[in-house]
């Protein structure tokens, strides 16, 4: 834990009226690494992407990113500033086709203004070529370009988890949060997710996802974060958590008096 | 590749002859032909409004009054000529639009529209009642023509300028849409979550698309004001500014088209209907209901719907 | 007696007349609001009808009083319910936006409908209690503005306790809290929701009719009205019965003492203003619950 965090929480604390979502959570996310957040059904986990990705802001506590405080900072800010998310079950913009879905990650990167737009200056023209570039490798990464033109509705549900994917990537993010990123895949397709997970690392990208798959975040997680009733209860390597005698307690109550997860 | 350029050829001529065509027209079917332009313009405005950004936005006339009294006075009092007027008509309108979007794009679907039709009536009392610069209820006159001193009847000369206009405006929005802003608008309206965590300022950008509209919405005011020489309140009061939006979702508002359809079809339909009598308006609202019910996506897009099966998409 | 003060105090009642009048419409607004999620932008035009429907029956002079409310409250709800189903019912799970500007077509249709039967003339409105005027504390007041005003209280007292006594108030409530809750534990909606539309307008036909010897009636009233009810409405704050009663109150006294002490002209330029200044800021009213609202 030498290197400075590229993420990290201090004291983060949320609540609603008087129940604690999340509670005194210190939290420290390394840069280039991937991060799983676990924990039992209703612990916090996705209260806390919603707060690191300023969709909730915290009732108190920091967020630090690369050292900048963006506790406050509203979701569209901090994808300029490099952290991406994506949602649980994915959220496509459906009157849009693939490529312009996966065009629309860049939002944070157009200059262009009104005048460049309309008189399609030289400014407008290269950037919006990089751009569709830019988009058009990724696409063809996950093997998507024969899919460009048409509507996200019509993609089978696995394809269209991979278009959110495209979309989140193409904003050039430094760290990507990703919600349940393998729910309603199929083994196949967690396979796919976990080797391009792991390209990604291998790019500089961090990583912290929350995910219920326990095997497929055993094999990819460098680090993991468990959480139960809004507060972090353990924290270590993979192998680590599946020994903690802590972590099988809040997943599987204790012995013989709660059911079983 | 050639087919293309036959349809592109074979539009380009059939416009060509319309336009030579509407030289045979009366001085009487222009000026519903003009009138129809004028609030094309208006409508396209709206487009980027409500058809993308689904503000609904209940003040449209007020602005095209801002830019109308804008440009009026500017070539009245300050005796620049009509064509400098349009521009002044546009930036005040546009600014306008910038003074009232930015508090309000924190506002949802009904409290929005409240706000605008509480601004559109306060617009219209105010102009009814400063009678110093406006002239109040009796309106402003002796405005300025637009004119280009050709030897053409001035009925016709000016449906030519709209028509130029017009296809500028189409042209303009048409390079709007298809661009970041365009799709942004979009994808705002789809899943603002979404929107936001791919980097869009929906605020921002929707403080931009009401300046849009609003400017739009200023040069066909600018446009009317020195068309006919004279402009009163009545033209630009709430009543006007839900027939403006109405327009737009009766002709489709996912579509510059269907903004122009719309505006086409409403600016000719009472005319057709004024044969009824006395209460043709209440045929007129049953009229918009009807369109309301059967045709969700407005004629553009219902009719296309019918013609395009497979390309039925609702953009 | 002063005469700055017995003006003064003329104003106020009238003012709190009228205010009473307002409060009466923006819950129609309200229950409109509440139950269906729709605003009803056909408001003013509803109010209209009640006025110039009850000032028909009048003009006929062979009614009484009461039948004239009666037949006239009659009228609008037969009305009324014809609308939920030809209109509303269709247009319920559509945008939000389709369903505003129908609502709006809604009353372009009836003002014109009204035009073509009661004719572009204004009538004078009547009263219970006549055109006679009392004599309190030195101030010359029209009884029609007391009986207004009693009359409020006495509708909103009977709305609250329908609301918190009777069963289907209670019905009311739920689906205004959740509809599909309520549908799931056995609630009635749609005969819910046709009684609510039903009170709706009952409501603003109330308006009408107590509107109607206040000020001349025509079917243009309609416009005048609607908006101020909305301001009442938002002002006050949605969901809240007295917040309706003191967003009217405000508008009312605004319209006698805004006119007589600083503009007659823009009068109504100062509320409008301080309702665009609640919308913009502080969309809750005065004592509106929460609003959650996803556009």
């Amino acid at each position: 834990m030498s290197a400075a965090p590229i993420l990290e929480t201090q004291a983060l604390e949320c609540r609603f009226g008087g129940l604690r979502a999340v509670a005194a959570l210190d939290m420290q996310i390394q840069p280039g690494s991937i991060t799983a957040l676990i924990g039992p059904n209703g612990a916090g986990k996705s209260t806390v992407i919603n707060l690191l990705s300023g969709f909730l802001s915290p009732t108190s506590g920091r967020v630090m990113l690369g050292g900048r405080d963006v506790t406050c900072e509203p979701p569209h800010r901090l994808a300029r500033v490099g952290l991406v998310r994506t949602f649980q079950n994915g959220r496509l913009f459906q009157r849009l086709s693939v490529f312009e879905n996966s065009l629309v990650g860049s939002s944070s990167r157009v200059k262009s203004g009104f005048f460049d737009t309309v008189f399609r200056t030289r400014r407008f023209r290269s950037e919006v070529r990089a751009l569709e570039e830019r988009a058009r490798d990724y696409l063809k990464e996950f093997d998507l370009l024969a899919d460009t033109d048409r509507l996200v509705a019509e993609l089978p549900y696995g394809k269209q988890r991979q278009v959110e994917m495209v979309r989140a990537l193409v904003g050039a993010p430094s760290i990507l949060l990703l919600d349940e990123p393998a729910a309603g895949l199929n083994s196949g397709e967690q396979e796919v997710l976990s080797a391009y997970l792991r390209t990604l690392r291998q790019r500089g990208l961090t990583i912290l996802l929350v995910e219920h798959h326990m095997g497929l975040v055993m094999r990819l997680a460098d680090h993991m974060v468990v959480l139960n009733f809004g507060k972090k209860i353990f924290e270590g390597t993979a192998a680590e958590t599946q020994k903690s005698p802590v972590v099988a307690e809040a997943y599987l109550g204790r012995r013989g008096r709660h059911a079983v997860m | 590749m050639t087919k293309r350029l036959e349809h592109k050829l074979g539009a380009v001529i059939l416009f060509l002859a319309l336009m030579g065509g509407a030289a045979f027209l009366s001085d009487f079917d222009l000026r519903l032909a003009i009138l129809s332009i004028l609030a094309a313009i208006s409508v396209i405005g709206l487009y980027f409004a409500f058809g993308l950004a689904g503000m609904i936005h209940l003040a449209q006339a007020a602005f095209v009054g801002i830019g109308a009294y804008a440009s009026a006075l500017a070539a009245q009092q300050l005796h620049v000529s009509p064509w400098i007027g349009l521009v002044v008509g546009v930036i005040a309108a546009a600014l306008a639009g910038a003074l009232l979007a930015y508090p309000m794009h924190r506002t949802r679907s009904h409290y929005l529209a409240l706000t605008t039709v509480g601004f559109s009536v306060s617009f219209e009392v105010i102009i009814r009642n400063w009678t110093s610069v406006t002239g109040g209820y009796d309106g402003l006159g002796a405005i300025p023509l637009l004119r280009l001193d050709t030897a053409m009847r001035s009925e016709l000369e000016f449906f030519y300028i709209c028509v130029a206009v017009l296809a500028a405006c189409v042209v303009a929005a048409m390079l709007l849409r298809a661009s970041p802003f365009g799709r942004a608008l979009i994808a705002v309206r789809d899943d603002e979550l979404a929107a936001a965590a791919s980097g869009i300022d929906i605020a921002r950008l929707k403080t931009k698309a009401f300046i849009l509209c609003s400017a739009y919405g200023g040069l066909s005011g600018a446009l009317y004001a020195h068309y006919g020489g004279f402009i009163s309140p009545d033209d630009f009061g709430l009543a006007r500014a839900i027939m403006l939006l109405s327009m737009l979702i009766v002709g489709g508002e996912f579509s510059i088209l269907g903004a122009i359809v719309g505006a086409f079809f409403l600016t000719y339909l009472p005319e057709w209907l004024r044969f009824i009598g006395g209460g043709y308006m209440a045929v007129f609202g049953l009229f918009m209901l009807a369109v309301l019910i059967v045709m969700p996506k407005g004629i553009v897009g219902s009719l296309g719907a019918w013609l395009v099966p497979r390309v039925a998409r609702s953009r | 007696m002063d005469a700055a003060f017995q003006q003064l105090m003329q104003l106020l009642l009238n003012g709190i007349a009228v205010g009473c009048i307002y409060a009466i419409m923006a819950i129609s607004v309200q229950l409109a609001y509440e139950t269906t999620g729709v605003v009803n932008f056909a408001t003013g035009q509803l109010v209209m009808i009640g006025a110039v429907v009850g000032a028909s029956f009048a003009l006929s002079g062979r009614l009484g009083v009461g039948e004239i409310y009666v037949m006239t409250l009659a009228s609008m709800v037969a009305i009324g319910l014809v609308f939920a189903v030809t209109v509303y019912w269709p247009l319920q799970s559509r945008s939000i936006s389709t369903v505003v500007i129908g609502t709006i077509a809604v009353g372009i249709f009836l003002q014109n409908i009204a035009l073509i039967f009661f004719g572009p003339l204004p009538a004078k409105g009547f009263s219970p209690v006549g055109d006679s005027v009392l004599n309190i504390l030195g101030v010359v007041v029209p009884a029609h503005t007391l009986f207004a005003s009693a009359a409020t209280f006495i509708l909103i007292g009977g709305l609250y306790c329908l609301l918190h006594y009777t069963s289907i108030g209670i019905q009311m409530r739920a689906i205004a809290q959740d509809v599909e809750v309520a549908r799931l534990m056995g609630i009635r909606t749609t005969l819910v929701l046709a009684f609510t539309w039903a009170l709706t307008w009952v409501f603003a036909g109330i308006g009408g009719l107590l509107l109607a010897p206040l000020w001349l009636v025509d079917v243009d009233v309609g416009d005048s009205v609607a908006l101020k009810a909305f301001a009442a409405a938002i002002i006050g704050g949605f969901g809240s019965i007295p917040g309706a009663i003191v967003g009217g109150l405000l508008v009312g006294l605004n319209e006698t003492l805004s006119a007589a002490y600083i503009s007659t002209k823009y009068k109504d330029v100062l509320v409008f203003g301080l309702m665009i200044a609640f919308l913009l800021f502080k969309p809750r009213g005065i004592f509106g619950e929460s609003v959650n609202e996803r556009g």
